[in-house]
Parts: C-alpha cells; structure tokens; sequence
C-alpha cells in the first residue's frame, strides 16, 4: 500500500505518474483518504505561513482606535499657545539700523570721447495757431 | 533589472518561507535571507537550467539555516500567530508547528522543501544531496507522521472542504 500511497504523493506534488497506478492508487478507499489528507496537510502548511508572517510583517497594531479629535484639537491648540507665548517673552526690539557711511561718486564726463563741435544749427520756432488745436 | 535582481526577486518569499519554517524565528529568517541573496549576489547566478539554480539556491539556504541552528541558536518551541487566522485555524496551525518540528531532521527538511518552498523531487534531491529515492520516500514517511498526529484536527479541518494548490504558495495566492 506504501508504494500506491506514493504514486499518490508524486501525483499531487505534479510528478508525471502513470495512469494506471494512480487509477489502482485512488480505487482504494485508503489511497483516497490520504490523497485528501495531503491536500489538507498542504493548505495547513500555507495558512500557516500566512498567519506567521501577518504577525511579522504587521506590527501588532498600537493602538487600535485613534486618539479623541477633542484631544487632537486640545494638543493643537495647547502647543500653539504656548509657542505664541514663549515668543511674546523672549522677543526683543530689533535694534535701530545704523547706516554705514555712504560715499558718492560723481561720475565725471569722459575726455575719451570729445564732442564733436556742430556744424548745422537748426532752431525751431512754435506759433499759438488759431486754426489748430484737438477742440 | 539585472540578471541576479531578477532571480532574487523571483525566489525571495519562497526562500523566506522556508527559512522561517526551518529555523522558527521571524527575524533570524529575515537576516538569513538577506544573507543568502547577498552570498548569490557576490558569486553570481550559475549558468544552469531553471532546475539548477534552484537547487543551487535552497542548498545555500538550507546550509546557512543549518549552520544557524548548529551555533546554538535554536527554534522556538512554536510559532506565534497574528490574529489573521481564524481561532480554529490557529489550533490545527500550532497543532501542525509542534508535529513539523519533531519529524526527524531530513524528514522535515524535505517536507519543507516541498511544502513551503515548492521545489520539485530533482531540486529536493540536489539541494539537499539526498538520492531521489530518498526523497520520495521521506516526503512520504514525513505526510504519514503528520497524517498520524493531526488526525483529528484534518479530520475536522475536512468539513470545511478541501482545496486543490499547489505546493509552495501562500493562501490566498491564488484567489
């Protein structure tokens, strides 16, 4: 019965089995119980695993409800008090800039480049014209 | 992606798997993963067919957590469970941690192979340098020890209907 048990075995772990003896194997009702048990078995083996690495993977949940909003707001509120608090104590007026010295430089007009003297005037001449004008 | 990225990408859960089976500890099986893939990734990925590297790679893995055990640092007597699991999930579960642990050492490192890392008959045989043969009929004596001792709990377990997976993926894997 061993060796029909595992022609069983092969079959389901995928081995390529021959038809015949896995036929003999499952025609017992021993061979059928154990095929069952096997199935069994594996899918124990699998949850198992699951169950182990949930418990690694996921670490056990701190706390599981979240904290009150009442508290969240509290704490929020609290903390910024009290910042705006402590700046209030330990701020001190800035001191009054002291401007450094200025110096001017006056730019002096360039003897590098002399301006060449004119050599046509022409002068324009504006007149008051009744007839002109926007009105 | 290199090559090495892609292979320790494709067996990181199935190496992790098997190593929390075998030494029992969450973090001892986390850090011995990480050395196993840092060991691959120093002497490279051989040039072997998929069967090959495979076996390569749980022999590795199988050394180190033997080596882990043998410095002393050894198993927890069982493993705890999150509360995923259903209550009467957890007492077939702890039920089946106590009987894996005292299958003899090769029995249960064979089951576990098959069971949590999904390798085939070749792969056992050449990871863990065993004959086939010998495979096949400790992975049999190893499912006749567990039927033995959870007798009961399966028994109960069948009411509830059976399932066809495959071996070496988690629960839920396939839904």
């Amino acid at each position: 019965m061993s060796s029909e048990l595992e022609i069983i075995d092969a079959f389901i772990d995928g081995q390529r089995v021959d038809g015949d003896a896995i036929k003999r194997a499952l025609s017992d009702p021993e061979g059928r119980a154990y095929m069952i048990d096997a199935w069994l078995l594996r899918e124990a083996v699998q949850e198992n695993e699951t169950g182990a690495s949930y418990a690694v993977t996921v670490p056990a949940a701190r706390s599981a409800k979240p904290a009150p909003r009442w508290l969240v707001a509290a704490a929020i509120t609290g903390s910024l008090l009290g910042a705006y608090t402590t700046g209030r104590i330990t701020a001190r007026p800035a001191p009054l800039a002291v401007t450094p010295p200025t110096t001017t430089v006056v730019a002096q007009p360039s003897a590098a480049f002399p301006v060449p003297a004119a050599t046509r005037v022409i002068q324009l001449e504006f007149h008051a014209s009744n007839t002109s004008g926007g009105d | 992606m290199t090559d090495v990225e892609r292979f320790c990408a494709a067996h990181h859960d199935g190496v992790f798997r098997y190593l929390r089976r075998v030494v029992g500890a969450a973090e001892s099986a986390r850090d011995l993963t990480q050395e196993v893939f840092l060991r691959v990734s120093r002497a490279g990925v051989p040039e072997a067919n998929d069967i090959g590297q495979r076996a390569w790679l749980f022999r590795i893995a199988r050394n180190l957590a033997l080596n882990h055990l043998r410095d002393g640092r050894r198993r927890p007597p069982t493993v705890t469970f999150g509360s995923a699991a259903v209550p009467a999930t957890q007492e077939l579960a702890v039920a089946l941690s106590h009987a894996i642990d005292a299958l003899p050492d090769l029995d249960r490192d064979v089951f576990l192979l098959r069971e949590t890392a999904g390798l085939s008959y070749e792969e056992i045989a050449a990871a863990s340098e065993l004959p086939l043969e010998s495979v096949r009929s400790r992975l049999h004596r190893a499912r006749q020890a567990l039927r033995a001792t959870l007798g009961h709990s399966l028994a109960l377990r069948e009411q509830r209907g059976v399932r066809c997976l495959p071996a070496g993926t988690r629960d839920g894997d396939d839904r």
